[in-house]
């Protein structure tokens, strides 16, 4: 339950910064709309194959920056000394990540689905 | 004073009261720190009893922070052992950081709404007990502002309110309270004193205030990593030297001998002004008063403030032996 807790407000924290969420959304939108407009380019399929990849990467990226930042400003301690493990604290970064990927999924699926 | 509006609030509240056989809540045993090739603390031994608040003195550097990290558990002692009153309690320590913990993108009430989850408190609990401890620290207003947008006292306000949320028998305050405002932390320290009446909850304020130090019922100074005294604030205080009394105008230049033989003092004068030090400044005024009130102009008693009794201690090479109910004497 305190992993799901965290988990949320971990994508509250994340979709907050408005830059970050253009990004986020912004990636597999280009992508599937190069896609659908570019129908016969290898390069438009290539990118469409490699877009979950560069999604995953990206939302690495952003977590392990958010993870670095939080030591920084001392969330990280103010968590563990609340009796919250490092285990507990990775899984809900990673369930964050995960959620926040499906829903960039969710989109990219959407935006190709379109062209039928 | 200001805890008369949250009285009810505080009662309805399902109390946890800590009780305990033995009554040392905590206890530091021999624990020694070693960080980067230096003894950051250095064989600290204190005990912390059930209800009590322990105030920790001690300037920049010389090992406060190492001292609550160790507490909180984001560090491990080098040597030493830490024992907690009973063993059962799933979080024995609360600490509120020096460096506020908090996620600046999310609000106040968010903040202390995620932490207060996380330590499992419920959501009926939550929404009665967060604005009241906001109202409590004069962060109502700022309950929508994201963290990262308030001002350093506030931020140091919503990490006391994040501690004294958590449930817990003790809580470490490392350095915060020295950052309130008078009336804020009035405000805060009798919400402390309640706590500790009602649930019988100990406290450990570190801080590097004097004023701060002295509010708490004992306290005990660090210097250079070791815990230097153990004891009330007036003892230590004498560290510094005894009271000094200044004189004003004296008409009759025969005053002068009649005060230093009538109190078998010595009066010296320093910088234009006529003084002499004493034990017990605000006893030796009353009979100084009534005896030459007639006599000197005006009278002032200059204490040797917390600060002057650390600096001593710090030229003097940070030990001392003196103090009651210390338990050991590095």
């Amino acid at each position: 339950m305190r992993t799901l807790t965290l988990a949320i407000y971990n994508i509250k924290r994340l979709l907050r910064h408005k830059t970050l969420r253009t990004i986020l959304a912004a990636l597999p939108v280009a992508v599937a709309l190069v896609r659908i407009i570019f129908v016969n380019s290898a390069f438009a399929q290539g990118a469409a194959r490699i877009c979950p990849i560069l999604c995953v990467g990206l939302i690495a990226a952003v977590l392990y920056a958010q993870w670095i930042a939080d030591i920084a400003s001392g969330l990280i301690d103010g968590l563990r000394s609340s009796q919250i493990s490092h285990r507990t604290l990775a899984t809900s970064r990673a369930i964050s990540g995960v959620s926040i990927f499906a829903l960039q999924m969710f989109l990219f699926a959407a935006i190709i689905a379109m062209r039928f | 004073m200001r805890m008369s509006g949250f009285a009810s609030e505080i009662d309805e509240r399902p109390m946890r009261r800590y009780t305990l056989n033995v009554m040392a809540v905590l206890t530091l045993e021999n624990v020694s720190r070693q960080s980067a090739g230096t003894w950051a603390l250095w064989d600290v031994c204190l005990e912390i009893e059930l209800g009590e608040i322990l105030g920790v003195l001690g300037r920049s550097g010389s090992g406060k922070t190492t001292l609550a990290r160790i507490l909180a558990g984001l560090l491990k002692p080098s040597s030493g052992s830490i024992k907690f009153g009973n063993p059962d309690d799933v979080r024995p320590v609360a600490v509120a950081l020096s460096n506020p913990a908090c996620a600046p993108e999310l609000t106040v009430y968010e903040n202390l709404d995620m932490f207060a989850s996380v330590c499992g408190i419920p959501g009926r609990r939550r929404t009665k007990e967060i604005p009241a401890m906001l109202q409590r620290m004069q962060l109502s207003d700022q309950r929508a502002i994201p963290a990262g947008m308030l001002s350093g006292g506030a931020l140091a306000r919503m990490e006391i309110a994040r501690g004294l949320m958590i449930e817990s028998p003790v809580l470490v305050i490392d350095s915060l309270l020295d950052r309130l405002e008078p009336a804020i932390f009035e405000a805060v320290w009798d919400y402390i004193l309640d706590l500790k009446r009602s649930m019988g909850r100990s406290f450990v304020i570190l801080t590097g205030s004097g004023k701060v130090a002295e509010t708490c019922g004992r306290m005990a100074v660090i210097s250079r990593g070791r815990i230097a005294f153990v004891g009330r604030s007036e003892d230590f205080r004498r560290l510094a030297g005894e009271d000094m009394i200044v004189l004003g105008e004296m008409e009759n230049p025969i005053t002068r001998n009649r005060i230093e033989e009538h109190l078998s003092v010595v009066i010296r004068e320093e910088d234009g002004y006529l003084s002499f030090r004493v034990a017990h400044g605000e006893r030796v005024i009353g009979e100084l008063l009534s005896e030459f009130g007639n006599e000197i102009s005006c009278v002032y008693l200059k204490r040797p403030t917390l600060e002057d009794a650390l600096e001593a201690l710090a030229q003097g090479g940070g030990h001392i032996a003196a103090g009651t109910g210390q338990k050991k004497v590095n």
